[in-house]
């Protein structure tokens, strides 16, 4: 009801409230720096990044609306658009301007696995707090160099907790005119249910065909207008919030606007998803914003999460430094048998142990010993063991033996929901100690989509099951134990908080089978730029159409992965030809150099290694010439291995060596999709 | 994540079905009312409506990043093929023409496409779905010919370019009408192991087969024929081609109504399941043989033929670890015929897809677009081949006779074996109660195949023909 009277109060009062801003505080607590602009007047705010070359202006409208827009240098990124919550308990339609605050936020964090061995951070950040009834509102916007972000804050005036009812998120995207969107529609997995684990294609979209009722997921890239100026759209900190997986779509009524709104996952029943806890911190909604190269460089999905101290989980009661907590977080490379038992369907095949019947062999431990011993051989850490692994607990116990005796760790897969009971908290800790216990290093966790749920919780990226990855992460962490989450929602630059989360699907990856190139290159822009990906490369394709083996060569150097997990029969591995290529990658990327490429056809980027850097294109469907230089490496010369193929679907590659330095440049020409790999090692 | 199957689906997928006639029937689609009447009809008043005019560049029209939304009923493993297919075109359309594809699996496609269509929410412009999917969706007015923008745009979609057996469908039973462009065909096709073989000839008729099979069953001591009896590929394209191939019809043209239990249909019906009954009964084929036990025997030399849906031909040859060349593809023409001297033994029952445009674009340059795409489908070898290798043969001549096209492994050796004779392919005639008779056609055959006699054949043909017609008597009462 006193939401009800506050609408009349409001409709009576609107006029005379606006002037009211002028008399309201604006409190800028800007003791780092002194350079902000002034607001123009009491009611519009501005932020920009360090450099200054993205900005977001945020105004309250005569009627008390909330907007924001984004520019980057001239080019409009982000036209005039809604910010704001309508929630059950309050009304915050038209809200008081209790203050507002900027500050800049700087550090630096060395990651265990990501893109860059070493991360800045350098922003400024508004945060505009309004005064509800019951409610303080705050409007929280950031500008780094490399994009932008915002979101918002729910607390009691009177400092209480409790639980509200989300009635709709405001925040929308209205993208310029003739934008054009590289975009994964939500589509459920199943007739039967509506999950959804983010392994559809990416598609190339109008930003002004989208219809109410259409779901795009998170990351979205798009071009700004006709400018050269591109943004990702995609959420940060989801986990840990509280709060549901978002969506895009055109708001009510707005069909074809090219304007998207925030909302809620249509995937799952969504019982009681509105319930949100408060105080509330929302997910970021983020634009990583600038030309390609900015964008697909970007780590801003995991630098939203503030300084180190604060960004790194630690259990209640730990005192320690919150680094050397997690310092046991050992990347690697990961062996898996899985896909190669799909590729070979029914049939019979043989091993070094011999002949195994074309059925089911995750139980067998002979496959499994190969792959250990592939790991060993080449250099890597893990092995992945995926379902069916535990059906003999001695057999199992032996085989931890076997590999950790050859200094191999071992991945277990397991359920997230059939595993564990349903999501029941006590069963995950007793089969964690169980397990950890056999000698289990990390789980590769799947179906958090919900289509095995029990009931309505615990599907799609409900409340619950955002709750859920939390939980699974915390107690993996408690026990020493990485973390693959499959058949799960996108990343959101959980890793920063849980570096045990080393890895994850969301992917339309390997085990599809057959890999269209063109959806490989769109993902690289988006997928890929947001977290670690899961995409289980083979070397041979799987399919004789799709990613030739070159592309799949370049698929394994690309696709950043705390644990990569290559699926391809040993003897594939063993080929003297590509050997020493695999061998050498890391799962570490200590440095990334976009070098040149566009969604619609071909990525072409540098990746730092340890020492050795590695250069490596995936083309699409028109052939091309690839041209780049070496300008990345530092001073001296390196020997170039360089893998082409000599034709298009080539099932194998050549390799020739020559010697180039930071002046060199190339050309190499790419088929249909195929693409190049170059392997560089310093000389002496 | 890997995929899993549930039981539930067959329960729901009925109810889609139920969903989807009610649907159709219900949607006034523009003032549509539902199923009308069998003959050719008159088109009195559009339904739809052309706004805009066509730009061109001297010969070429202007297409300015126009974006078509394609909703295709391909959903199994040549989805992926399919969208290969459409990338490349918008690939060599960049900036021009961008084709937006969606699948919506044949259950749901007709429900959710007529809904999305009526409401004008969402709506496809340009629908890709079997060939008897088209008559209700123009019948509830939610597609519009293709007459008025082959006209303006005169790009060249010449029904004669197309397989005759298939175009003639294209008006819809509206007079001077082309409401649909043929796509392809597809039916359950066999292939067969060479060294199995050795040195017999391939089965020319029923009893042919019936005696090459137990020669190789008592020779090689396996079960000479991989089939997943209760599949529904099978029962939905290997009974109904029996049913053809013993002159036996699926419909009376004259008022939609089944007719299994006439004069003519009964002994038709019945020698159909015979034929299929007796290859289970003398151990040439094993009953409810599951998906991958077949696909186990095929692949590991422990069965001859392999029915198997045409899109996963590729993967069988890839799994298939021995010499792939000694896996050939065969016709089952005159298989399931009890007198093969007949000109319909040699019927095979199949599918088609086709293209047609929604009501809801109105723009000509997108009518022309849509066209523009049509036409590269059918003509480029770049789209043929790749969907041939997805198990789909073209309708377009234009291909058919094409030589980089009749020299590709699929096409040759199994797209061209498979339906020796393209004017013996058969798909179900116009009518706009194919998805009950498909549906009960299908029910009819699980009754009859469990059991092991024909003694019910003749009261379960009985029944399920009461059924299916009760079934489009409640529809038109709607």
């Amino acid at each position: 009801m006193k939401k009800y009277v506050k609408h009349i109060i409001c409709a009576i009062l609107a006029l005379a409230v606006v002037p009211l801003f002028a008399a309201c505080g604006n409190k800028n607590d800007n003791a780092e720096r002194t350079d902000f602009p002034e607001p123009t007047d009491k009611s519009s705010w501005q932020v920009a990044s360090p450099d200054g070359s993205i900005k977001s202006d945020i105004v309250m409208n005569a009627e008390g609306k909330l907007l924001y827009s984004v520019k980057k240098g001239n080019t409009t990124v982000v036209d005039s658009s809604s910010l704001g919550m309508s929630i059950l308990e309050d009304d915050f339609r038209l809200l008081d301007v209790e203050s507002s605050d900027m500050k800049r936020i700087t550090g630096s964090y060395e990651n265990k696995s990501g893109k860059h061995a070493s991360v800045n951070y350098d922003c400024n950040e508004l945060t505009l707090t309004f005064k509800g009834w019951s409610f303080y509102f705050d409007v929280v916007m950031r500008c780094y160099d490399d994009g932008y972000a915002f979101r918002y804050n729910i607390r009691a005036i009177d400092g209480s907790s409790g639980v509200m009812t989300v009635e709709s998120e405001n925040s929308e995207f209205a993208l310029p005119e003739n934008s054009v969107m590289w975009t994964q529609v939500y589509k459920p997995i199943f007739n039967w249910v509506t999950s959804f684990a983010y392994e559809e294609p990416y598609v190339r979209r109008r930003s002004d065909g989208v219809s109410v009722g259409e779901y795009l997921s998170f990351p979205t890239l798009y071009r700004a207008g006709n400018s050269d100026v591109y943004s990702l759209l995609t959420e940060s900190e989801l986990i840990g919030s509280g709060y549901y997986g978002s969506y895009l779509t055109a708001p009510d009524g707005m069909s074809n606007s090219g304007v998207l709104q925030t909302v809620m996952t249509p995937a799952g029943v969504q019982t009681d998803n509105d319930r949100i806890e408060y105080p509330f911190s929302s997910p970021w909604r983020v634009g990583i914003t600038g030309d390609l190269k900015t964008v697909v460089e970007s780590e801003l999905t995991e630098k939203l999460y503030d300084d180190s101290a604060s960004a790194l989980w630690t259990p209640d009661g730990y005192e320690g430094d919150a680094e050397d907590y997690w310092d046991w977080v050992d990347p690697g490379v990961t062996s898996w048998s899985w896909l190669y038992q799909q590729k070979c369907a029914g049939s019979d095949y043989t091993t070094v142990a011999g002949t195994v019947s074309g059925k089911w062999h995750q139980e067998n431990n002979a496959i499994h010993r190969d792959y250990v011993d592939l790991a060993a051989e080449m250099g890597w850490k893990y092995v992945l063991l995926d379902g069916g692994w535990n059906q003999d607990q001695t057999q199992a116990t032996e085989f931890m033996k076997y590999a950790h005796d050859k200094g191999i760790g071992v991945f277990v897969w397991c359920d997230a929901l059939n595993s564990f009971s349903n999501g029941n908290a006590d069963v995950l800790k007793t089969k964690l100690d169980k397990w950890k216990a056999l000698g289990v290093d990390g789980i590769k966790i799947d179906f958090f989509d919900g289509q095995e749920a029990v009931g309505n919780k615990h599907q799609g990226e409900d409340v619950d099951t955002i709750k859920w990855y939390e939980t699974v992460y915390q107690e993996c962490a408690k026990r020493q134990m990485l973390v693959n989450p499959h058949g799960c929602n996108k990343p959101t630059g959980e890793r920063r908080k849980y570096p045990n989360v080393i890895n994850r699907e969301a992917v339309y990856g390997g085990e599809k089978q057959n890999i269209p190139s063109s959806y490989t290159v769109m993902s690289m822009y988006t997928r890929g730029v947001v977290g670690p990906t899961d995409f289980t490369p083979m070397v041979k394709n799987m399919a004789s159409s799709g990613a030739s083996m070159i592309h799949n060569m370049a698929l394994a150097t690309l696709y950043e992965s705390g644990a990569p997990s290559f699926g391809d029969w040993v003897a594939e591995y063993r080929d003297e030809n590509v050997k020493s290529y695999y061998a050498a990658l890391k799962a570490l990327h200590d440095d990334t150099v976009f070098l040149c490429g566009t969604p619609d056809r071909f990525y072409c980027a540098a990746i730092k290694m340890g020492d050795d850097w590695f250069v490596a294109c995936i083309n699409g469907i028109i052939e091309s010439d690839v041209s780049f230089d070496f300008g990345f490496l530092e001073g001296g010369t390196y020997s170039a291995d360089i893998y082409t193929e000599s034709a298009k679907g080539a099932t194998e590659v050549t390799k020739t060596t020559e010697s180039v330095t930071s002046s060199s440049n190339k050309t190499i020409k790419v088929f249909e999709d195929g693409g190049f790999v170059i392997h560089l090692k310093k000389q002496a | 994540m890997k995929a899993k199957r549930k039981g539930l689906i067959s329960i729901l997928l009925l109810c889609a079905a139920v969903f989807a006639v009610t649907m159709l029937a219900a949607c006034g689609g523009g003032g549509g009312s539902g199923p009308i009447g069998v003959g050719e009809h008159e088109i009195d008043s559009k339904w739809w409506s052309t706004t805009g005019e066509i730009q061109k560049d001297g010969e070429d029209i202007v297409f300015n990043n126009v974006e078509i939304k394609l909703t295709t009923v391909v959903a199994g493993t040549d989805l992926v093929k399919f969208n290969t297919i459409v990338n490349r075109f918008n690939a060599e359309y960049l900036d021009k023409i961008n084709i937006v594809p969606s699948s919506v699996t044949e259950e749901s496609y007709n429900s959710q496409v007529a809904k999305q269509i009526s409401n004008n929410a969402n709506a496809p412009d340009l629908l890709m779905t079997h060939q008897k999917e088209f008559k209700s969706l123009a019948d509830s007015k939610l597609i519009q010919p293709f007459n008025e923008v082959i006209e303006k745009s005169e790009i060249d979609l010449d029904l004669d370019n197309f397989a005759a057996g298939l175009s003639k469908y294209s008006s819809l039973n509206y007079k001077d009408q082309m409401f649909t462009v043929p796509v392809d065909m597809h039916s359950e096709v066999v292939i067969y192991n060479k060294k199995l073989l050795g040195d017999n000839a391939l089965p020319t008729n029923h009893s042919e087969l019936v005696a090459l099979c137990k020669k190789i069953a008592t020779e090689k001591n396996i079960t000479p024929i991989a089939a997943s009896t209760h599949s529904p590929s099978f029962y939905r394209f290997v009974f109904n081609t029996a049913i053809l191939q013993n002159g036996g019809t699926f419909f009376d043209t004259s008022n939609y109504n089944a007719d299994w239990a006439s004069e003519s249909n009964m002994p038709a019906y019945k020698a159909a399941i015979a034929s299929i009954r007796e290859l289970i009964t003398e151990n040439i084929m094993k009953k409810q043989q599951s998906t991958g036990d077949a696909l186990s025997a095929f692949l590991n030399d422990k069965a001859l033929f392999y029915f198997v849906e045409p899109w996963s031909v590729e993967s069988v040859l890839n799994a298939y670890s021995g010499d792939k060349n000694d896996i050939s593809g065969t016709s089952m023409s005159k298989w399931f015929a009890a007198d093969p001297s007949k000109d319909c033994a040699d019927h095979i029952y199949g599918d088609a897809h086709a293209f047609g445009i929604s009501k809801t674009v109105t723009d000509i340059t997108k009518k022309a677009a849509i066209c523009e795409f049509i036409k590269w489908f059918s003509e480029n070898t770049s789209a043929g081949i790749p969907w041939a290798n997805a198990g789909h043969y073209s309708a377009s001549k234009t291909l058919t006779v094409n030589s980089s096209y009749t020299a590709e492994n699929m096409v040759a050796n199994f797209l061209t074996k498979f339906y020796a004779d393209i004017d013996d392919f058969q798909t179900m005639d116009i009518s706009p109660y194919t998805y009950q008779y498909k549906s009960y056609l299908e029910q009819l055959y699980l009754a009859m195949i469990s059991n092991d006699t024909a003694d019910n054949d003749e009261s379960d043909i009985r029944a399920y023909q009461k059924k299916v017609n009760d079934e489009i008597a409640t529809i038109n009462m709607m």
